[in-house]
């Protein structure tokens, strides 16, 4: 049964490095894996890179449906139910529980430093925080983040390929959809429930750690869809910006003569100057 | 005899006068170099005094939710035409279809995106009364005459969140070009939508117009 394992491990690897390569040959895309990203292109059509869109809103449809129906009344539910308190540390033993990955894609990022604070968080919290119930080490110098095996592709290089929403787990990429497969092969608790024979360990922590993310959101979800005259592209377009922003680590971005934001030219495109030829026709 | 002592003073003069040369040419290239540096910090530092005031201007004027919500959006709008550049950002926000479309329907469309962003975002300031706004990094990007200004948001009931602000400077004062939270640029991110709207409908800006109309009508 191990070996099958790693017979899969093996094949989902070869097929991320074929995906990563033919995404490494788009010399145009940045860090931020946003391909085809050039300044200055104010007349070409913006590159959404999204050529599965037809199917891709399909997919979008049916996952709000599925939110509309199920996931926003469970964290609505959740939210009037639960405590405070409560849902603060249903967060931090979800979080606990992904320390081990966590720290893999810090190593494979070469960020020691955020690697030492996974480390300590896990090992604070798993005993005086008491199984993960308490996230003690936060006000200890080791604050919580994130990492995922789609940012290290990202950090060392990988274009997202192209843009793609997956059923129930939503938008993602080529890249952050083989990054979530990889990241389950990290996951110590993959094996545990193999090994102890319990099942569904993953769905269940997956279900309930996707409730809380939704418990927290309500209001700027619904706040983001008020005034949405396409939310399909509304999301694509922050979905990128937020990976992009993850990928940096949240640092500011300092490119100055590349695209700032996603695949779109910046504002350094000629009618964004102080010298647009047409500024006087706007009042 | 006498000639080495002359020969010594003039030497010494020359190099006096060499000295004093290449001290005053020293300064002067400090001075070139200095100066437009100086002049670049006291930019900054306008940059960073024109956010501040704006954003307790914002608080002040619009957290108190005691104040009718239509007497809010009205002084949100005051604020927005103030402080933004509202028609460089609907430049911006159309992309390639703004030199597409004539005047009259930029017109139009700039109208109407001013009456959604007020829907959007006059009601969004409630509840910051008391909001901590602590200014970081401030940077100039090369051209343009713009400056990112980078700043910590931090409201009394919710995580503190990592805002970029995007000016201008122009005629001695700043606009607001974009603002950034946590990654995510306004801007951008109704360019993006905009985009696909109108990529669409064939690149009609009337559809769009006639789509964000509903949508402010809708909000009322």
């Amino acid at each position: 049964m191990e070996f099958s394992v790693i017979r899969r491990f093996a094949a989902v690897l070869a097929v991320l490095l074929a995906l990563t390569a033919c995404a490494s040959q788009d010399k145009d895309a940045p860090a931020s894996g946003v391909p085809g990203e050039s300044a200055d292109v104010y007349d070409v059509e913006d590159d959404d890179n999204d050529p599965l869109e037809t199917v891709n809103r399909f997919m979008f449809a049916f996952d709000l449906t599925l939110d509309v129906f199920i996931l926003k009344p469970a964290a609505a539910t959740y939210r009037f139910l639960v405590p405070a308190v409560v849902r603060d540390s249903v967060r931090s033993v979800i979080r606990n529980l992904r320390s081990p990955v966590v720290l893999a894609n810090d190593l494979f990022q070469g960020e020691m430093a955020r690697a030492e604070t996974t480390t300590m968080r896990f090992l604070i919290n798993s005993t005086v925080g008491v199984l993960g119930l308490i996230d003690v080490a936060d006000g200890w110098g080791y604050p919580h983040h994130d990492e995922d095996f789609g940012q290290t592709l990202a950090v060392h290089g990988a274009g997202e390929g192209f843009y793609l929403v997956l059923p129930i787990f939503g938008p993602s990429s080529v890249r952050d959809g083989a990054g979530l497969v990889v990241d389950t092969f990290l996951d110590p608790l993959t094996y545990v429930g193999r090994i102890y024979d319990i099942e569904d360990e993953l769905l269940i922590r997956t279900a309930v750690g996707g409730i809380d993310t939704r418990s927290r959101n309500i209001d700027t979800i619904d706040d983001l869809q008020r005034d949405s005259i396409d939310f399909y592209a509304r999301i694509r377009s922050l979905y990128r910006q937020s990976r992009a922003n993850e990928i940096r680590n949240g640092a500011s971005d300092d490119s100055q003569t590349s695209g700032l934001y996603g695949s779109e030219p910046d504002f350094s495109d000629p009618d964004f100057s102080d010298d647009a030829d047409n500024s006087e026709t706007t009042d | 005899m006498r000639t080495i002592p002359r020969q010594l003073t003039e030497t010494s003069l020359n190099r006096r006068a060499l000295l004093r040369w290449v001290n005053g040419a020293i300064v002067g290239v400090l001075a070139l170099v200095w100066l437009p540096a100086s002049g670049r910090a006291d930019q900054a530092d306008a940059a960073g005094a024109f956010l501040l005031s704006l954003t307790d201007r914002a608080i002040a004027e619009l957290a108190d939710e005691s104040v009718p919500v239509a007497e809010r959006k009205q002084r949100f709008r005051q604020l927005f035409n103030d402080n933004f550049d509202v028609p460089a950002i609907g430049r911006f926000v159309l992309g390639r279809y703004w030199r597409s479309a004539d005047k009259a329907a930029q017109g139009e469309f700039l109208a109407v995106f001013e009456d959604v962003m007020v829907d959007r975002f006059a009601p969004q300031f409630a509840g910051y009364a008391g909001t901590k706004f602590k200014i970081g990094a401030i940077r100039e990007v090369s051209e343009n005459n713009q400056i990112m200004v980078s700043s910590t948001v931090a409201p009394p009931n919710a995580e503190a969140a990592h805002v970029d602000w995007r000016l201008r400077s122009r005629d001695g004062g700043f606009k607001v070009l974009d603002v950034v939270a946590q990654g995510l640029s306004m801007a951008q991110t109704l360019r993006s939508e905009y985009g696909s709207v109108l990529k669409n409908s064939g690149g009609k800006i009337d559809a769009l117009i006639a789509l964000l109309r509903k949508r402010t009508n809708r909000a009322g």
